[in-house]
C-alpha cells in the first residue's frame, strides 16, 4: 500500500507515491545544499524544478497518472547528481562570508557513553571528550545530586546531533559543498529528509521526546538487571558443575588407582561393606548416575551465560537422558538385590585351644607364612597396587580383626568367627563357610593372616573374621607391632595404652587388665631394704632392668 | 591527474561558447538547448546547465522571458544580449585559434 501524495512542481499538479515523492524531496534538498553558496542558487533550482515537471509531464500519460520511483530515478539519472556538475561551482561559491559556521552546542551520539553530552561540549569548547569526562566525575565526587541534575537538563536541552549540517555546526566545520558532500555519500538519506527541519518541528516537541528517550534509557537498564543476574547466576551453576564434573572424575580415579588401600579398621566404612560395590558394573552406573546431572547443570549453566552456547543437541540429551535413568534403575535393582541378598547374617564359630605353656610368652605374628615375602601385600609398587584394585572388584579380600580378651576357661584358646550375610540361612552359611582364613600356631608363636578371602570367588556379602584371642591369666603375650591396624577390640591395661600402643610390649593378662611388663612407668623392680634396730638402713638391694645395685653403710 | 577533471574543464569553457552560439541564432527555452547539446554529446547529465545558464544571464550575456506552453509548465526563453554577442564573438575569435593552433600542435608528430 502506498500513500500518493499531490505535488505542486513548477506550478503543475503531479501526484506521486510516498516513496517517489521521499526521493525527489531528498534529491531537491541535496540539490538545495549542493548550491548553497552559488549565486542565483534559486533561480537554477527554481529552472530544475521546472524541468522536472517537464520530464514528469513527458511521463504523464493519462491526467491521473501517479509518479513512481521508477519515474523518480530516470528523472535524476538525467539531471545528475550534485557531485556531476560540482565542477561548475568550484569558482562561483562566493565562499567568504557565511562558510565559517559558528559553532553549536549539540549532543554527540556517535561518542558517548551516556547521552553524548560530554563528547558534545568537548566539541563546543574543542577539547577532547575525555578531559569534560574527567571534569564530570571530580565534579561528580563534591556536587553528588546537581550533577546528575544539571547532566539530566541538558540532556534535554541540548539537541542531538543528526544531520550533517548539525554534526558539521557541532565540530564547527564549515557546511559548505566539500565537507557536505563528505558526509553526504555516508548518510544521504538522513540528511536529505532532514537537513529541512533542523529548527522548527524538534525544538517544541524535544524536551518531551528527550525524557522519553531518558526514560527508554532507563528501561534499558532496568531489563538488562536480570539479564546480569542470569548471567551471573550461569557462571555460578557452571562453575559449580565443572567443579563436580573434576570431583567426580578425579573421584573415580583414585578409587580405581588406590581402590585397594586398607582402611584403617578404626575408620570402618560398613557402607562399603557390599557386594555391590564390588561390581564393576555398578561402580560405571553410579559413576554414570552422578555425572550426568552435573553435565546437565554445566550446559545450564554455559546456556545461561550464553544463548548461542550448547553444549549437547538434542539427541545427545536425549541419550543422556536415557543413559541416566537406565544408570538409576540399574543401581535400584542392584540395591535392592543387595538389600535382599545381606537379608541373613550367619556366623561360623570355630574354637581351637592354644597348646602353649604358661610360663611361655606367645608371640602373636602377621602372616610371613601364608604371603609371599616378610611383609605384607599393601607395600606393593603402583602398578601391582592397580591389579589389586581390579581384582578387588571380582575378589573380596578383607582385613581381619584381631580381638584380645581373658579367658573364662583354664586354657588359652583361639576362637574364630566367620560371619557373612546372604539371601536365606543356607546362602549366607555358605558365605561364611567360603571364608577362607590361614593361621598357625609354631611352638610359642602364633602366625595370622592378616587378610581373608573368600574361596571360588564369591562376592563380598560383609563377611568378617574374627579372631579372639581368649588369654589365660598370668600367661605373658607379646603383639609385634606390624598387627597394630588389625586389632580391634583389646582389653583394657594397666598403663591407659590404646589398642594401637600395646604392641611392642610383653603383657601378662591380670585378673581384669593386661599388666605390662616393660613399660617404663611400670618397671619390675625388686627392693630389699635391711634397716638395724635404731631404724638406719644397713643395706639396700635393687634389681631393676638396669641390673643389681646393692648399697651398703 | 584525473582525465575527469580535465575533461570537465574544457567542456566548461566550450559549454558556455556553444550555448551562447546556440541562442545566437533564435531563442529558445532550455529543453531545446539541451537537447541540442545532447545531440551533440557535449551533455552527460541535464543538471550541468541550469548553474551555467544562470551565471551566463547574471553576467548579462543572456536573459529570457517567459512563454506559456500548451503541454506543461511555462517555459524560460533565453536571447542573447548586445554584450552576449560582443562575448561570443571574441570567444569564436579564440575558439578558432585554438583549434587551428590544437590541430597543428597534435597533427604535428
Amino acid at each position: 500500500m502506498n500513500k500518493t501524495i499531490n505535488i505542486n512542481l513548477a506550478s503543475t499538479f503531479f501526484y506521486m507515491d510516498e516513496n517517489a515523492y521521499t526521493i525527489l524531496k531528498s534529491y531537491l534538498n541535496e540539490l538545495e545544499s549542493a548550491f548553497k553558496n552559488t549565486l542565483g542558487k534559486d533561480e537554477i533550482l527554481q529552472d530544475i524544478e521546472t524541468r522536472i515537471a517537464e520530464l514528469f509531464q513527458e511521463r504523464k500519460t493519462s491526467s491521473d497518472y501517479v509518479i513512481n520511483e521508477t519515474d523518480v530515478n530516470e528523472i535524476i539519472d538525467i539531471l545528475g547528481q550534485p557531485k556531476d556538475f560540482i565542477l561548475e561551482d568550484e569558482d562561483e561559491t562566493t565562499d567568504t562570508g557565511d562558510t565559517k559556521s559558528e559553532k553549536k552546542l549539540f549532543r554527540d551520539r556517535e561518542d558517548r557513553y551516556i547521552a553524548g553530552v560530554a563528547s558534545g561540549l568537548g566539541h563546543y569548547f574543542g577539547t577532547d571528550a575525555s578531559w569534560i569526562r574527567l571534569i564530570w566525575v571530580l565534579f561528580a565526587l563534591f556536587s553528588v545530586g546537581s550533577l546528575f541534575l544539571i547532566y539530566l537538563i541538558l540532556w534535554a536541552i541540548v539537541p542531538e546531533a543528526k544531520t550533517t549540517a548539525e554534526k558539521l555546526k557541532m565540530k564547527g566545520e564549515p557546511v559548505n559543498i566539500d565537507t557536505i558532500q563528505k558526509k553526504i555519500k555516508k548518510e544521504f538519506d538522513e540528511v536529505s529528509s532532514k537537513i529541512k527541519d533542523v529548527d522548527y518541528q524538534k525544538t517544541t516537541a524535544s524536551l518531551k521526546k528527550k525524557s522519553k528517550s531518558f526514560f527508554t534509557f532507563l528501561e534499558q537498564l532496568l531489563k538488562q538487571v536480570p539479564q546480569v543476574i542470569i548471567k551471573l547466576l550461569g557462571l555460578i551453576l557452571s562453575f559449580f558443575s565443572g567443579v563436580g564434573i573434576l570431583g567426580i572424575f578425579i573421584g573415580s580415579l583414585v578409587f580405581i588407582f588406590f581402590g585397594s588401600i586398607h582402611w584403617p579398621i578404626d575408620f570402618h566404612f560398613n557402607f562399603f561393606n557390599f557386594s555391590v560395590f564390588q561390581s564393576i558394573y555398578f561402580s560405571i552406573a553410579l559413576f554414570l548416575l552422578l555425572l550426568i546431572p552435573f553435565l546437565f547443570t554445566f550446559s545450564l549453566g554455559m546456556r545461561l551465560i550464553s544463548s548461542q552456547s550448547n553444549a549437547f543437541g538434542k539427541i545427545s540429551r536425549i541419550v543422556l537422558l536415557i543413559v541416566w535413568i537406565a544408570a538409576l534403575v540399574f543401581i535400584i535393582i542392584m540395591g535392592s538385590q543387595e538389600i535382599k541378598n545381606q537379608n541373613i547374617t550367619a556366623t561360623k564359630t570355630d574354637t581351637k585351644e592354644l597348646n602353649i605353656k604358661k610360663t611361655d610368652t606367645l608371640f602373636v605374628k602377621l602372616n610371613s607364612e601364608f604371603i609371599q615375602g616378610d611383609d605384607l601385600s599393601w607395600e606393593y609398587n603402583r602398578a601391582n597396587r592397580f591389579k589389586i584394585a581390579l581384582e578387588n572388584f571380582s575378589e573380596s579380600r578383607k582385613n581381619a580383626k584381631i580381638n584380645l580378651y581373658k579367658s573364662n576357661k583354664s586354657f588359652s584358646f583361639i576362637e574364630l568367627k566367620y560371619s557373612a550375610n546372604g539371601a536365606t540361612q543356607e546362602k549366607a552359611q555358605i558365605n561364611a563357610t567360603n571364608i577362607d582364613y590361614n593361621w598357625k600356631l609354631d611352638k610359642s608363636i602364633l602366625y595370622l593372616d592378616p587378610l581373608w578371602k573368600t574361596v571360588n570367588s564369591t562376592p563380598f556379602y560383609n563377611q568378617k573374621i574374627n579372631i579372639n584371642l581368649n588369654i589365660q591369666e598370668g600367661q605373658i603375650i607379646f603383639i609385634n607391632n606390624r598387627s597394630k591396624d588389625l586389632l580391634y577390640s583389646i582389653l583394657s591395661n594397666d598403663q591407659g595404652y590404646s589398642k594401637r600402643q600395646i604392641t611392642g610390649h610383653y603383657w601378662r593378662m591380670g585378673t581384669e587388665k593386661l599388666e605390662c611388663l616393660d613399660c617404663s612407668s611400670n618397671q619390675q623392680q625388686l627392693n630389699i631394704k635391711y634397716q638395724d634396730k635404731s631404724g638406719d638402713e644397713k643395706l639396700n638391694l635393687n634389681v631393676d632392668n638396669q641390673g643389681v645395685t646393692i648399697k651398703r653403710k | 591527474m584525473k582525465i575527469e577533471n580535465t575533461t570537465a574543464q574544457m567542456r566548461k569553457g566550450i559549454l558556455e561558447f556553444c550555448i551562447l552560439s546556440l541562442i545566437s541564432g533564435k531563442d529558445l527555452y532550455t529543453t531545446e538547448i539541451l537537447d541540442t547539446l545532447k545531440k551533440g554529446k557535449m551533455l552527460v547529465v541535464e543538471g550541468t546547465i541550469y548553474p551555467l545558464l544562470t551565471r551566463l544571464k547574471n553576467a548579462n550575456l543572456l536573459q529570457y522571458h517567459w512563454e506559456e506552453s500548451t503541454s506543461g509548465p511555462p517555459r524560460k526563453y533565453y536571447s542573447i544580449t548586445p554584450e552576449g554577442e560582443e562575448f561570443l564573438s571574441k570567444l569564436k575569435t579564440v575558439w578558432n585559434e585554438l583549434n587551428e593552433a590544437v590541430q597543428i600542435i597534435t597533427t604535428q608528430k
